[in-house]
């Protein structure tokens, strides 16, 4: 890439003119100033006084804003915060400013990632320079990239890379492309992205020098990882945002109460999520999702359960919350499938309304359900305590173990046998409910149990035809042995694995939804796991809003993750129940899961009555 | 001494130590002189004095460098730039008075909470550039730190007296110059 560094006259005097910048600040009286002084220095200025509402128009635009200019003092969120996250999520430049020079506040915007703390009164003059702020970051991109271009070619083992490289030279282009005459000064900046699998790369190379010793430095990182096309100045930043990140943690991990629960939904996923780097949409609608969680009993809005409603929402979903937050990812994930995965997110997700919107609760359904303590003090936070919920991506170094530990176990919901859940479905999505009838499972051709009301439910996605769709597979009681981060991949499956299958109705064709490829998992606190190639959005929420309705959970209780086609990663994210429609002799790499055979003909005892829904309407497993 | 007012949008006067007479710089026919001289002295009231010779600049008037600016600020798009922006900052600077005076009158008073607040309305009166009442404020600061309820009191006692001091003198000024237009 030829990327043109002088200035040729004419284009300079278009930059900076046009800088858009966005300010944030309670005072109304400085907002009117500043806004004033910016547009005097001819650039393009946006207002708010609240930090959300800056936050909501910065992901609402995504590359719609050259720099922020935020206030320290903010009523509904610290600015430093808010500096975190934007740096974080969209990676701008932050100006801080307040009233207060006082050292250890400025000390504390460098910190946080300011690239700028301002004194009020504040001058024009002062202003009028911001964009050298702009300009710096924009270089230093510029250079990332160009050091990566002169680095090796690219290895194919590294999607990641590649997509990111690809993502990049798209970027430029783009950039060139839109702005015609723009100068290249205003070309936007193309960042690395932190895929899942590249941060997990880059936890463990920290882990492994030791995250607090002095040895821990970009280089050292970068070198660990090995990942050709990655610079140390990439590595250098991220280690920066991620330390930032740690520190807060363990502040808050000591502060925080976890039965407060959502008390500061502020400080949440967004980092976390943002620092992947994956869809930026996505990752900013997951953390609404999280951070919209509520307690069923008091705060959900409570709607009796209605198909219309419910067609209506679905035809209104459209986003899959993408973030395996449980647990870093296998290693051994097929780059092959995690390139697939990020084109799939790619193109197919857009941004999720709030989660609110799918609650289907009854309120009589909500009083019979029966939270354990521990569960009540969660809230509907899947198992997280609410700081390492939304921080989880940064979570490997917290002792895996907890993560297991924090499946609740609440007691199963009940579905009161009132509740005929009818997920109708729009006609986008392509899935198709199978016919809904309990089942009890059998598991080793031996063992029959009786099932949980939960594996009832679960169950009551399979129907009697011989040709198994799928799988639900009981993770629940896999022993994992975690140690410092590292998954044993090699621990076989124990036994004890429950699977049951899921089969289609007859009369469906598959053809109805080729490709589509998903395994996904539930948990008791609804964590379901979405893994495939292709995925389709509408159908990933027909049968989340299936399993949810249900299980009688809420549908805002259901986070889906997903992950490539590799049925060995299943068993080490700790879900309790794998939703796959591999069958087991096709695609579970584990033999050992093989103890489950498949049956036949299971036993329909359980009097549990769902309605059964017509092909051409339900949502099925393909 | 020499004072420099800057009327963007009536004209500019030079004030020279030398004489102490007023010389306009750029004459306008249509204004009575008379009008004019009491007009640019209210406001040389309330600006800056700047001492000659000398780097630093003494403050004597009620307001700073930041009103001058905003007076710069002033132009043909937005022509009541500057009384908007004193009208925000006496909204919002009222609402916090209120505040603070509720939090003083309680029994055990949360100092950190009134340095925060306090802390607020600094930043407004630096808005528009009210000298006094941002060093009264520095000053009940330091009393909050010290936990000295008595100073605080009598600090913001005077605060609220320099701040409503400076709303008479402003709004004369407006009041002036509103008309001064008319003419």
């Amino acid at each position: 890439m030829v990327m043109q560094t002088g200035f040729s006259s004419p284009r300079r005097e278009m930059f900076p003119a046009g800088l858009r910048v966005l300010v944030v600040d309670d005072d109304l009286a400085w907002l009117k100033i500043l806004e004033k002084m910016l547009k005097k220095c001819s650039y393009e200025v946006t207002t708010c006084t609240l930090a959300r509402e800056a936050l909501k128009l910065l992901r609402e635009r995504k590359d719609g804003f050259d720099i922020v200019i935020s206030d320290v003092n903010m009523p509904d969120m610290d600015g430093f915060k808010l500096l975190e996250h934007v740096g974080l999520e969209m990676d701008l430049p932050v100006i801080m400013m307040s009233v207060d020079g006082e050292t250890s506040r400025v000390m504390k915007g460098v910190q946080h990632g300011a690239c700028d703390y301002l004194l009020k009164p504040i001058r024009m003059k002062e202003l009028k320079n911001i964009w050298q702020h702009v300009m710096r970051k924009r270089m230093h991109d510029v250079r990332e990239i160009e050091g990566f271009e002169n680095g090796t070619d690219h290895n194919n083992g590294h999607y990641g890379g590649d997509q990111t490289s690809l993502k990049k030279r798209k970027d430029i282009d783009n950039k060139y492309d839109e702005k015609g005459s723009s100068d290249p000064s205003s070309t936007k900046k193309a960042r690395v992205v932190w895929t899942v699998e590249l941060h997990q790369k880059f936890v463990k190379a920290v882990n492994q020098i030791g995250i607090d010793s002095d040895k821990v430095g970009p280089k050292k990182i970068l070198d660990l990882m090995d990942v050709p096309w990655l610079t140390r100045e990439n590595v250098a930043s991220h280690l920066q945002k991620y330390r930032l990140y740690l520190s807060r943690i363990r502040k808050e991990g000591e502060t925080e109460n976890s039965a407060g629960g959502m008390k500061s939904t502020d400080h949440s996923p967004k980092e976390s999520t943002g620092s992947f780097s994956l869809p930026d949409s996505n990752c900013a609608q997951q953390n609404d999702v999280s951070s919209n969680y509520k307690h069923p009993g008091n705060q959900l809005p409570i709607k009796p359960l209605d198909s219309k409603l419910i067609d209506a929402d679905l035809k209104s979903i459209n986003v899959l919350p993408l973030t395996v937050q449980r647990k870093p990812f296998n290693s051994e994930i097929d780059p092959d499938k995690a390139s697939d995965l990020q084109a799939g997110l790619n193109h197919s997700l857009e941004p999720l309304e709030t989660s609110i919107n799918y609650v289907r609760f009854d309120s009589s359904v909500a009083n019979r359900y029966s939270w354990t303590a521990h569960a009540q003090e969660m809230h509907l936070k899947p198992e997280f305590k609410p700081d390492s919920r939304q921080e989880d991506c940064f979570k490997f170094d917290q002792p895996p173990g907890s993560v297991m530990q924090q499946h609740v176990q609440a007691d199963f919901l009940e579905l009161p046998p009132g509740i005929t859940p009818e997920p109708s479905v729009s006609e986008t999505s392509n899935l198709t409910l199978i016919d809904v009838k309990a089942v009890s499972g059998k598991v080793g051709g031996s063992d029959v149990r009786q099932l949980s009301p939960i594996e009832r439910a679960l169950l009551s996605f399979c129907a009697l035809d011989p040709e198994p769709s799928g799988s639900v597979f009981d993770m629940k009681h896999q022993n994992f042995n975690h140690e410092s981060g590292a998954m044993k991949e090699e621990e076989p499956l124990q036994s004890s694995i429950q699977s049951f299958h899921l089969y289609p109705k007859s009369h469906i064709p598959n053809s109805q939804c080729p490709g589509l490829d998903y395994l996904t998992a539930l948990d008791t606190k609804s964590q379901i796991l979405f893994q495939g190639g292709i995925i389709d959005q509408s159908s990933i929420f027909g049968l989340e809003s299936t399993c949810g309705l249900t299980m009688g959970l809420p549908r805002g209780d259901l986070t889906s993750f997903w992950l490539p086609n590799d049925g060995g990663t299943c068993k080490d994210l700790g879900f309790d129940y794998v939703f796959s429609d591999f069958k087991f002799a096709d695609h579970i790499s584990e033999a050992s899961a093989a103890p489950c055979a498949p049956k036949f003909g299971l036993d329909y005892d359980h009097p549990f009555d769902f309605v059964e829904y017509p092909a051409d309407q339900g949502l099925a497993w393909v | 001494m020499r004072c420099l007012f800057k009327l963007g949008h009536v004209r500019r006067w030079g004030f020279n130590s030398a004489s102490s007479r007023a010389l306009p710089v750029l004459g306008s026919p249509s204004l009575n002189w008379a009008s004019e001289y009491k007009f640019y002295h209210l406001h040389a009231e309330i600006l800056i004095a700047l001492r000659d010779g000398d780097r630093k600049k003494e403050y004597l008037g009620y307001l700073d460098e930041q009103f001058i600016q905003l007076e710069e600020l002033q132009d043909d798009d937005s022509p009541n730039f500057v009384e908007e922006v004193v009208n925000s900052y006496y909204s919002d600077s009222a609402r916090l008075i209120r505040i603070i005076d509720q939090a003083l009158e309680k029994r055990a008073i949360d100092f950190d909470k009134l340095d925060d607040y306090m802390h607020q309305f600094k930043g407004s009166c630096s808005s528009v550039g009210a000298k006094r009442v941002v060093d009264e404020c520095s000053q009940f600061r330091e009393y909050c730190a010290a936990r000295s309820a008595e100073g605080c009191i009598k600090t913001f006692e005077i605060i609220k007296h320099e701040h409503a001091l400076l709303r008479k003198k402003l709004e004369a000024y407006f009041q002036l110059v509103n008309s001064a237009g008319t003419m």
